[in-house]
């Protein structure tokens, strides 16, 4: 693991879900650079901050989570883009993996596992990247 | 029991349900997504070795 602290961005129009998610990521130590409520505010504050990670919902208002992926992994094809969502299905599950996320973590897993699948997240990304 | 069943009909109900069927998302759970993840990784490994 790197020295630094992960810088993350997190894209969710639900307040509780950033709320919570916030929690669990200032609690293991990382870094909360941006928040956004819409698919729009998540692309700017991506190509703002050039995070670490971007934890981002699929259902978000004005540009989709998966429609914002492609458009980061475009121009940024190194991103960690992780989904963090209640979309469950096949279809969806299989297009964001092939576009190039990261991870795809449903939102209904306990607190502790999504924590879990975290750590193993920000423990894969390298130390260059990983550095404030 | 004097009712009475006209095939034809059944038949098209029966393709209508099929159609409605195969529309359903197929939902997948961590687990599935996790086996996914990790199966297009495997995938994408194996695919860089041999170019």
């Amino acid at each position: 693991m790197a020295l630094g602290t992960p810088r993350i961005i997190l894209a969710d129009d639900e307040i509780h879900i950033r709320y919570l998610v916030r929690s669990i990521i200032r609690a293991e130590g990382y870094t909360v650079v941006g928040e956004a409520n819409n698919g729009e505010d998540a692309l700017a504050l991506y190509r703002l901050h050039q995070p670490d990670l971007i934890l981002m919902d699929i259902n978000l208002p004005l540009k989709t989570g998966d429609e914002v992926l492609a458009e980061i992994m475009r121009e940024f094809p190194a991103a960690k883009v992780v989904m963090l969502t209640m979309v469950a299905d096949m279809d969806t599950v299989k297009r964001c993996l092939e576009m190039g996320a990261t991870d795809y973590i449903l939102k209904n897993n306990s607190v502790e596992t999504i924590r879990q699948m975290l750590r193993a997240i920000v423990a894969g990304i390298p130390e260059k990247e990983n550095l404030v | 029991m004097n009712e009475r069943f006209d095939l034809r009909v059944i038949l098209q109900e029966i393709k209508v349900d099929e159609k409605v069927y195969r529309m359903k998302p197929v939902l997948l759970t961590q687990k599935e997504i996790s086996e996914m993840r990790e199966k297009m990784n495997r995938v994408k490994r194996e695919e860089g070795r041999t170019t």
